[in-house]
This record gives structure tokens, sequence and C-alpha cells, in this order.
């Protein structure tokens, strides 16, 4: 007799006096898993089963699971179960184990494809084809059929353009050559509003100002700042010799 | 008894002693540091010296050559610059000059950290490296290499902020020694802007003629930067009138100042400044290293009073109106002090 090592969380297997809910709960799923409990119960164990707090119940289920198949596998000549902690791994191997299946399946579908009637796929097939075609033709004539539209109507644009032109040549050979001459060239600046040109002056400014909003000296300024940093070097500096260098370099600007 | 006695005064004296002896070598370097400075700002002054150095300014390498002598008490500097532009500056350095002041004093380690360094060598004279460490962004970081034997100053920075030198000068020759014989006449080389050699003899160190500007054979100005060297033989220390503080002339009041800045007014009578400029007052706000002035003047009719700010090296401008007037800063200092003077500046 082979001994089953129970997962570690069992306790609920234990009587306990502090959690009747639990009790209850564990209750009920081992019922259900016994096919000995009620519509109204399994509805509840199923309802607590979905909560996303029932990672002890879920467990539970896992391990009662485990138990129950154990003992029922071992009446049987077949192998008990792998151990596990996940029910569903232990499932996944045995599927894999029994490999027959599989190729049997497969084997069978391909045989199945196989044993269709052969003289429908080929007729079916001309008829989808022939539609297709069917379907391109009416399509390349409704092309052609618009295609023929549009050009004709350019035609008509084109042809009142023309006609137009015409007109206007026609007005303008009946002005005189003074009034022609008189009349002022409009050019695209002349048509800017004042306000507009106020604002490319002003644009035109602000590029010239120091981004950090300093003005550049103008050379009144600068003979001026000049004065001021001579007078600086006189009076106010700490070290010999070192004043005069400074005007010198302080000249370049 | 006598023995427990004798143990504890040892153990008192040490408890005492030990922290003066951690303690007294940092106070001797700054001490040190400070005494090399001052001998440094007197071997300027009192020294005959010639030499080459090269100036580094930003980005820019210049090359100059200085002469400085004291001729019967008078004392002289000459600085030409042997690259670009040319350019010299000759003047008889009389009148006020706050480098004429000692200005290192122990009450500035409030504000400067002074460090004794290593010795380097520069122009092939040992100098030892001498560090006035600022505590705060108010002023720039300065280092001196200065010749220990003679006081004499062969190597200066200032160091900005992220630790990038803003101002260079390094002699690249140097001769220290008694004056030579007075020469009345020099005959000095300058390139004119199409590369032409001009001869100019001029009267360099003679205390009577003060040519003003630099003109060649052609009578073409050749761009040099000249200071009058007839100022006024004014005596020292009586020019800087006491100024409070806070209150200044003409109404304006200076609100706050950096920590270890004094304000004062700068002499009357100012030959520099143009005749247009003479209303202007000039104030001069110092720390003893660092130093920068303020200009007061009134507005004029058709003159453009937007804010400028130039930057040349360490040397910084700030202009802008204010309350009616023209304020104008220039110092050797970062830029931040200088907004923050002007922001300081108030008309009552």
């Amino acid at each position: 007799m082979e001994v089953l090592v129970l997962p570690s969380n069992q306790e609920d297997f234990k009587m306990s006096n502090t959690n009747n809910t639990s009790i209850s709960l564990n209750e009920h799923l081992s019922a259900v898993l016994d096919d000995e409990a009620g519509a109204f119960e399994q509805t509840r164990v199923l309802d607590e089963l979905t909560k996303n707090n029932s990672v002890e119940l879920r467990q539970s289920l896992s391990s009662y699971s485990l138990i129950g198949e154990s003992m029922r596998s071992a009446n049987s000549a077949d192998t008990p179960m792998p151990i596990g902690n996940s029910f569903l791994a232990g499932i996944h191997e045995q599927i894999d184990k029994d490999s027959g299946y599989n190729q049997v399946h497969i084997e069978d579908s391909k045989q199945s494809a196989a044993n269709s009637s052969s003289w429908l796929r080929p007729v079916g097939g001309f008829a989808l084809a022939a539609s297709f075609a069917a379907i391109a033709v009416i399509g390349v004539q409704n092309l052609q059929e618009s295609q023929q539209k549009t050009n004709s109507a350019q035609t008509e644009i084109l042809a009142a353009t023309q006609l137009k032109l015409k007109e206007t040549n026609a007005v303008k050979s009946q002005l005189s050559l003074a009034a022609m001459k008189s009349a002022t060239v409009v050019s695209a600046a002349d048509m800017i509003s004042t306000e507009s040109k106020a604002v490319i002056a002003q644009v035109g400014k602000k590029k010239e100002v120091a981004t950090d909003g300093y003005q550049p000296a103008d050379s009144r300024t600068r003979v001026m700042l000049k004065q001021y940093v001579d007078s600086h070097m006189q009076f106010a500096s700490n070290t010999t010799f070192v004043p005069s260098v400074r005007v010198i370099s302080y000249s370049d600007f | 008894m006598k023995i427990i006695k004798l143990t504890k005064g040892l153990s008192l004296a040490g408890i005492l002693i030990i922290p003066l002896l951690a303690f007294s070598p940092v106070v001797l370097a700054d001490e040190a540091a400070i005494e090399l400075i001052n001998r440094m700002n007197r071997a300027l002054r009192e020294l005959d010296y010639k030499g080459s150095l090269a100036y580094l300014r930003g980005d820019s390498l210049s090359t100059l050559q200085i002469e400085h002598k004291v001729v019967n008490g008078v004392e002289s500097e000459r600085v030409v610059r042997l690259n670009e532009s040319g350019g010299e500056v000759s003047r008889e350095l009389t009148g006020f000059s706050l480098s004429s002041i000692p200005q290192i004093v122990p009450e500035m380690n409030r504000v400067y950290s002074f460090d004794m360094g290593r010795t380097n060598r520069i122009a092939n004279i040992p100098c030892r490296i001498i560090t006035a460490r600022p505590k705060d962004r108010n002023r720039y970081l300065q280092k001196f290499c200065i010749d220990d034997v003679t006081g004499m100053l062969l190597d200066y920075m200032l160091v900005g902020k992220s630790h990038k030198p803003v101002e260079q000068l390094m002699f690249t020759t140097l001769e220290i020694g008694a004056a030579e014989a007075e020469t009345s006449e020099q005959q000095v080389r300058l390139s004119d802007e199409d590369n032409t050699s001009v001869s100019l003899t001029k009267a360099v160190l003679s205390a009577k003629v003060a040519p003003t500007s630099l003109t060649d054979a052609k009578g073409t100005h050749v761009g040099a930067v000249m200071v009058s060297v007839e100022s006024p033989s004014l005596p020292q220390g009586q020019f800087l009138q006491a100024a409070n503080n806070i209150d200044l002339d003409d109404g304006w009041v200076m609100e706050s100042l950096p920590a270890g800045y004094q304000i004062k007014t700068a002499p009357e009578g100012n030959n520099n400044l143009p005749p247009g400029e003479m209303g202007t007052k000039h104030y001069i706000v110092s720390d003893g290293l660092s130093s920068l002035s303020v200009f007061v003047s009134p507005l004029k009719d058709g003159v453009n009073h937007s804010a400028v700010k130039i930057n040349s090296g360490a040397l910084n401008v700030f202009s802008q109106k204010k309350d009616g007037h023209l304020v104008t800063v220039v110092g050797e200092v970062p830029e931040s002090t200088l907004k923050n003077i002007v922001k300081s500046l108030k008309k009552k």
C-alpha cells in the first residue's frame, strides 16, 4: 500500500473552533466532490471558488480531488496518479504518456479528409474561379465607363476655360493703352496690412535682442561703458598692473 | 599625593594644549598666506621689474610686455600688448587707488579661507601658491603664485563657478632689479591693420609729455588705449569719503550688501569721465580682494538706456535704468553679485 503525502495546507482537516465559516465551506466542498451536495450548496461553493480571495479553497479543491482520485486508483490495476502540487500537471503528464491517442486522432483526420468525394472539389473550385472572373470583368467595365465620364467632364471644363480666356483677352484688348500704363503694379508686400508690417518689424527687432532680455550695446553706450571701466580700473582695482592689462583687453569691445 | 597632583595637572594641561596644537598650524598657515599676499601688494608697487606675460581671458590668449618703475618716488607702469590689434597703456600711478592700501586683514577670514599651497615654478622662479577661497558665491576664487624672496607676483588666476578659470596672468620672463637709466625716447613697433610695421617714437616714461593716442606716420589711429598720465597728484588716504553703508548721496540707499563688502564714495574730480558724465556718482564696493564700482548717472535724452550686460573674462559690466537714473556696475565679481547690488540700490 502506497503512502500518500498530503499537501501542507491540510489544516482544514483539523478541527478548529475559531473559524466556523471555513470548516463549513470545506465540508461543502468535500460533499460537492463526492456528489452528495444539494444544488444550493453546489452554487455556493462555486461562487466562493470564483472569488479572488479563495486561494485556500482552491488548494483544498486540488487536494481533495487528488486524494479522491488516489483512493479510487489505488483499487485499480492502473499505475497511481503522479504526485505533485499541481493537479493539472498530473493530468497533462498522463495525456502526454498516452501518445497513441494523438497519432490516431491526426491520422483519422487525414484519413477523413482523404475519403471525401473527389469530383465535388474541382467543380466547386471552377465555379468559384468563374465567379471571381465575372466580378472582375464587371468591375473593369464600370471603371472604363467612369473614366469616360470624367474625361468628358474635363473636356467640358477645359472648353469653358478656354472660352472665358478668350473673352478676357477680348476685354483686355478693349482697354486703351494709356489706361493700362497708368495701372499700378501691386506686389505681395504691398498687400500686407499696416498692422502686419508692424508685427514683422517687431519680430525683426526681437531677433537682435539677446535671449536673456538684454540689448546689445550701441557704439555710444560702449564708449560710455569703457570710460566707466577706466575709472573702475584706476580707483577700485586691488592689484597693480592687472588693471592695465584688463583695460587693454576690454578695448576689444 | 604629589605624583597624583602632578598627573592631574599634566592631564589638564594636555586637554587644553592638544586642541591648540591641532588648531595652531591652520591659524599659522592662514596668517602666513595673508602676510605673503600683503608682501606681494607692496612688492608690486615698490619694485622695478619688467617682463612678458601671457594673459588668458575666457578663451582668448594675449601676450603682453610689462614694465614698472619707481623714479623719484613716482610710480610708472607701461603695458604693451604684443598680439592682435596691439595697444598700450602707460601711466603714472599717482592719485588714489585701492591697490595702494593694504587690503588683506585677518577679519577677511569670515569671507575668505586663505590656504598656503605647494611650491611651483613660474618663469624659472620658484614661487608659493596661495589660494583665497571664498565662502560664498559673491566673489571669485583667487590663486596667487608669489616669490617667497621678493614677494613678486608670478601667476594670478581667478576661478569662477564650475571651477573654470575666467582669467589668468602668468609671467613667461621676468627681470627684477634696480631702475635702469632713464630714457627720454623709446622706439616701439606696432602693426596697423595692414600688418605693416609702423615705427613710433615717443616719450613714454617722461613725466612731462603725455601722449593721449597712438598714431602712425600717416596719422592713422592704431587703436591704442591711453590713460592720462597727468592725473593730479593728491596725497593718499584723503579721498575716501566715509560713506554710511546704507545712506549714499542724493537720496540713494543701499539696502544690503553681500557679506564682507563695504561701500565708499570715490574721489571727486574723476578725470576719466567725460564732461557729459560729470554728474555721475561713483561708489566703490570692496571686500579687500574683490571690488566693483557703482556709477549712478542721470538719464540723457536721445540715448538708448536699455539694459546691457557685457562680460570680458573676470570683468562683468551691467547697466540698467532705475528710478529715473542709469545705474552701471563694473567689477571683477560674478554677474549675480552685480545684479544683487543693483537690486539693493534704491532711491528714497
